[in-house]
Parts: structure tokens; sequence; C-alpha cells
């Protein structure tokens, strides 16, 4: 019993932190540094010490019921192992960008807002990977998604409040669908629990709610996952954003959001027909292609990294969509390897903007010999990404 | 009553809707205050309180300029009482650790349908309260003192 | 059936006006009818024939309610768009004050 109450922990820790950066920030010195290095660090070691607890157990599941209310009722928090893993994945990365933005930041005006909403996205994420109820997610979805906007538009710059605008509305657009997707499920169900709606739908006649329901659900998480006909957003969005910022979008941001919904809604919820993993994998496919051909004629560092993402995005869902267990590995597996070496990736490029001044590969010649550590890091994380493309396939 | 508002005519609106601001303002903050204290009995609570509680020094600001609102609630006192808000609804809900789950309903239930009912939802309509009445004018307090700023740069 | 055609509807005419319209302001109208429409449709799902309002007096009985739940999960929802309505607000205040103009066709300084 005491070993699930680390369950919650991963949403209060974040959101206290948030709120008390906020408050004491601005008038003790250096606290807002201190408080959001020790809550990323607490944070990590929980995230490592739920994955060795799930071992313990027999089924590998841990439930938590919100308030002490039982299941149909009440919320639940679930700890599987999917969720363990996106769990370690993404506090990780914002561990790492943590560190890194505690001096990259100088160069704006206000850290301790822009740690309040750095851990309120952080917090967002982790509840919507534990969470166990449909709506539960969908608010903590809009929770990652708002602090998400308004860390894109942070430095307040030209091109900043553009992106921000543009992937401000496509986001909401979105998330309307998803909600009217989560209406139509209640109405048909009359339930929000997660596992209780599966019970349900495997055994009443669906027809043709589930297919619209489907697409639904489709067209709001893959504008979050930046799957290609709703990708528009992401080149404008992670290239302007600050360079941490960029990591944490890029790194976790879209998998959490868009990838994790949709194993979770694909293969739990809504029985995973052949249909629905025909079109993941055909959207996938397209994805890979697009992206890579559009990231051909960038010159923009940031932005070639932003296409880049979308392709390897396309990778992972082409892995899922093919939902064998091997498919499904390798799928994982390559979205846990392009968190890292993305956010690695964006996070030099921040280094190289902030020496060179520019971000235009056209001017940024011979920087190896000046930043070597960048340049051995940026080699390391170039290579890491044919690699796995290479050994998943085999 | 005039709570320390002259009668500049220069900033504001006219005489008459000052007038009227005067004697109405305390009765919007009080409908707000109950509409929040009795969330467990009747609709509202937290939420639809707290933007009625904002209205009220919305309607300041409109009626008498942006400056007197600004010294009754300055911005960075709007700040912190929002922050303070939020570590309330999570002090309260982590309250319920000690009975054994998170967010159990931990105090004592009285009989229903009195105003001291119902364990620890009134706590939380509270500060809820609290939160989203001093965020929402805190909003339009940051947007009007954008504008401000805006025309003396010009 | 007539009444949630009418919310697809209002769902239809905010679309067009995020899609079609050139004015930013006009986009964030548009989006706020699309957050209205959505309300409107969760809350009309849990009606129940001939129920009345899901309010639990000490001297009315709990019988032929309709269902509560839509409606605490439409709050939630209420205040998540009042949220991202105030943070579009202010960012397009801050366009305004960077590129001069409101026109979406001005404002492209990103492209490729």
């Amino acid at each position: 019993m005491a070993a699930m109450t680390i369950i919650p922990l991963f949403v209060i820790i974040p959101l206290g932190a948030a709120f008390t950066i906020s408050l004491v920030g601005k008038f003790i010195k250096r606290s807002s540094e201190a408080l959001i290095l020790l809550s990323s660090t607490l944070m990590l070691y929980l995230s490592i010490h739920a994955r060795i607890l799930l071992n313990n157990f027999a089924d590998k599941t841990l439930v938590y019921k919100i308030g002490g209310w039982a299941p149909p009722f009440g919320i639940c928090m679930v700890l599987d192992g999917l969720s363990s893993f996106m769990l370690i994945t993404i506090n990780l990365v914002a561990f790492f960008v943590t560190i890194y933005s505690l001096s990259y930041m100088e160069r704006y005006t206000d850290k301790p807002k822009f740690f309040t909403l750095f851990s309120l996205m952080v917090c967002g994420m982790n509840g919507l990977v534990i969470t166990g109820d449909l709506f539960n997610l969908f608010v903590f979805l809009e929770i990652a998604s708002i602090a998400s906007y308004a860390l894109v538009a942070f430095g307040t710059e030209a091109e900043e409040l553009e992106a921000s605008f543009k992937y401000a509305i496509m986001g909401s657009v979105a998330s309307s669908f998803i909600f009217i997707g989560i209406a139509f499920l209640y109405g048909f169900t009359s339930t929000l629990n997660m596992a209780d709606m599966a019970r349900i739908l495997s055994y009443k006649q669906a027809g043709y709610i589930i297919q619209f329901v489907g697409v639904l659900f489709l067209m709001g998480f893959g504008l979050k996952a930046a799957l290609v006909p709703f990708h528009a957003w992401l080149p404008d969005a992670h290239p302007s954003a600050p360079a941490s910022i960029s990591a944490m979008l890029s790194g976790v941001l879209i998998k959490a959001l868009g990838v994790y919904s949709l194993i979770r809604i694909f293969f739990n919820i809504i029985g995973s027909t052949a249909n629905y993993l025909q079109i993941l994998m055909f959207l996938g496919g397209i994805s890979m292609l697009v992206a890579v051909i559009l990231a051909l004629s960038q010159w923009d560092l940031k932005r070639l990294l932003a296409y880049h993402s979308i392709s390897q995005i396309g990778y992972v869902i082409l892995g899922i969509g093919l939902g064998t267990p091997l498919g499904i590995f390798g799928g994982l597996f390559h979205l846990f390897n392009h968190s890292v070496f993305k956010s690695l990736l964006f996070l030099n490029s921040g280094a190289i903007d902030y020496a060179a001044g520019t971000r235009d590969l056209r001017e940024i010649w011979g920087l190896a010999r000046s930043m070597p550590v960048t340049a051995k890091t940026s080699m390391i994380a170039s290579m890491s990404s044919r690699h796995t493309a290479v050994q998943w396939v085999f | 009553m005039t709570y320390g508002m002259t009668d500049n005519p220069k900033t504001g609106m006219t005489l008459i809707v000052k007038t009227i601001t005067r004697l109405t303002i305390g009765l919007v903050l009080l409908f707000g205050i109950y509409i929040i204290l009795h969330g467990h009995l009747s609709p509202g609570g937290g939420f639809a309180g707290g933007v009625i509680v904002a209205l009220a020094f919305v309607h300041l600001m409109l009626a008498f300029g942006k400056d007197i609102a600004a010294s009754r609630i300055s911005k960075g006192l709007a700040s912190n009482l929002e922050s303070i808000g939020a570590l309330m609804f999570l002090l309260v809900a982590l309250l319920g650790f000690f009975g054994g789950s998170f967010f159990l309903n931990v105090l004592a239930k009285g009989t229903a349908f009195k105003l001291f009912s119902a364990g620890t939802i009134p706590l939380s309509n509270i500060s809820i309260g609290v939160k989203v009445g001093v965020g929402l004018f805190a909003i339009f307090l940051a947007l009007v003192i954008l504008e401000g700023t805006k025309e003396e740069k010009k | 059936m007539a009444i949630y055609f009418l919310c697809l509807i209002l769902f239809c005419i905010g679309l067009y006006g995020v899609v079609r319209k050139r004015n930013i302001v006009k986009i964030i109208i548009g989006l706020a009818i699309i957050e209205y429409s959505i309300n409107l449709f969760f809350v009309l799902i849990g009606y129940r024939y001939h129920g009345r309002a899901p309010i639990d007096a000490s001297n009315q009985d709990i019988l032929n309610m309709v269902d509560p739940l839509p409606q605490a999960l439409v709050l939630t929802s209420i205040v998540i768009g009042l949220g991202i309505t105030a943070l579009l607000i202010s960012i397009a205040l801050r366009i305004y004050e960077r590129y001069g103009t409101f026109d979406i066709t001005k404002i492209r300084k990103l492209k490729g």
C-alpha cells in the first residue's frame, strides 16, 4: 500500500514546485534555480524507482484510486509498462534541459516565470501518461499544451509571437476535436474510465460511431504528434522557441501528447482493427518521406532539425502501426532514442546560436575548431540517429 | 463610503457611474463570496464565484481609471495571491494523504445541506475562488498596463 | 436530434471564422465560438427525458435528474477555454506592437 503512494507524487511535485517558484522566486535570489533543480532530480529518481518497483508486482500494473473512490466513479492513476517507460523519458529529458537552461536563460528577462511554466508543462506531461481516466487525460493535455504555447512565445520577439499564435490556434482546434471525440465516447458508453470503456466497447455493437470517433482522435492527436497532414505548426514553432524549449517540445511533448495518446486510444480503448493500423502506417510512411524531402532545402539549423523531427515521428508511428510486438518494440525504442538525441541536437544548436549569433547554415563554417565539445556531441547525436534507423529495420 | 476614491473628472467615467459604483461594488463582492461559500449546496462553487469577485475589481477599474484599481491591488500582490491560492488548493489535496488516499475527504462531514458540511469541499472552493478571482483581475491589469505603456511610448 | 445538428452548425460557423478570416481578433472569436459549441454539445449529451436540474436539496428526491457528470466536466472545459482566450489575446496585442497590423497576410516573417 505504501508503494502505491508514489504515483500521485509525479503530479504533486512539479505542481507544487511551479507555484512555489512563482511565489518566492522574486524575493529570494537564486531560489527559483534551486527549486527547479531539486524537483527535476527528485522526479528523475522517482521515475527510475517506479520502474524498478513495477517488477515486484505480478501483473506489472499499479492502480491508485484518487480519494479512495472506487473505479467506475472515481479517477484512477495507472502505472503500467508503457507509462513507466514514458515517465523515464520525460523526466530524463526534463532533467537535462533544466541543467542546460540554468545558464541559457540568462539572456531572457524573467527566470521565475520561465521555470513556473516549465514545471507546469512537466506536470501536465507526467499526469497525462499516468492517468487512467479519459477526461483527466484531456485536462492534463490542455495544461501541458497551454504551458507550451506560453513558452514558445517567451522571448516576445516578432517571430516567436507569430509562431506561438499559429501553434496555439491549431492546437486549440485539435483539442476541440479531441473533446468532441470524448463527448461521443461518453455518450455511447456512459463511463469515462479507460478500462471500463474498453470492457463495454468489447461487447457493445459499435457501428459507425466508433469509426467516427477514431477519425476524430486521429485528427486531434495527430496534430499534437505532428503527423503529415497536420504538421504545419511544427516548422514554425520549434525554431522560434528558446533552445531549451525546442528541446523539450521536440523531444518529449510531441511524443507524450501525440504518440502515447494514440497508442492508448487505439490499442487499449478502441480495439485495434486492421483499418486503423493501416491508416497509421500510411500516415507514418508519408510523414517519413515528405518531411525529409522538405528538410533538404532548409538553411536554418533549427528548422532543419524540426523537419527531421517530423520524419522521425513518422518512423515511430510506422513501427507502432505494424501491430506486431517486434514492431511496437522497435517504435518505442526509436521514440526513446529520438528524444535523447534530438534534444541533444537542439541544445547544441542553442549553444551555436549563442556563440555565433546566427542560425543560418551558410554562415556557420568551421566552428568545430572553436567549439570542440559541441562538435563532438553533435557528431555522436547525428551518428546515433542513423544507427537506430538501420538497427531496428533489421 | 468613498474608500478613498476621489472624484477626479479626468480619469474614468462620469459622475453618475462613479456614484453607483461606490454603492454597488461591496454588494457584488459579497454576492461573489456567497456563491463561493455555498458551492456545495447550490450551483456555483469556486470558479463561478471567483469570476464574480474578479468582476467587482474590474468594475472598479472601469469606473475610476486604472490607477485607483492598481493602488487597491497592485500587480505584485495579485501575482502573489494567485500563487498562494494554488498552493492552498494543493495543501487541501495533500491533507487527504493523512486520511490514507490523495484528495480524500478528511474533515468531519456534518449533516447534509448545512453550511459546514461536506468535508474539504468548501476549503477547495475557497482556494479556487481566491485563485480565479485574483488571476482574472491580474490578466485584466496586465493587458491594461500594456496599453498604458504603449501610449506613453508614442 | 435536431439539437445536435444545430451544435454542428455552430461549430462550422466557428471553423469558418478560424480558417477564412484575415483579422487576428476575428480568428480568436471564431475559436471562442468553436469552444462554445463543443461545451454545449457535451452538456446536451447528458439530457434525460423529463429530467430536472441536478441539484440535491433536502425537500426533493433524487429521481428524474439529468446527468450531472457532463455539467461538471463542461465547467472544467469552460475554464480551459478562458485560459486559452486570455493567452491568445495577449499574444495578439504583442503582435500588434511588433508588426503594426492585425492582418495575417502581412505577418509572414517565417517562411519555408
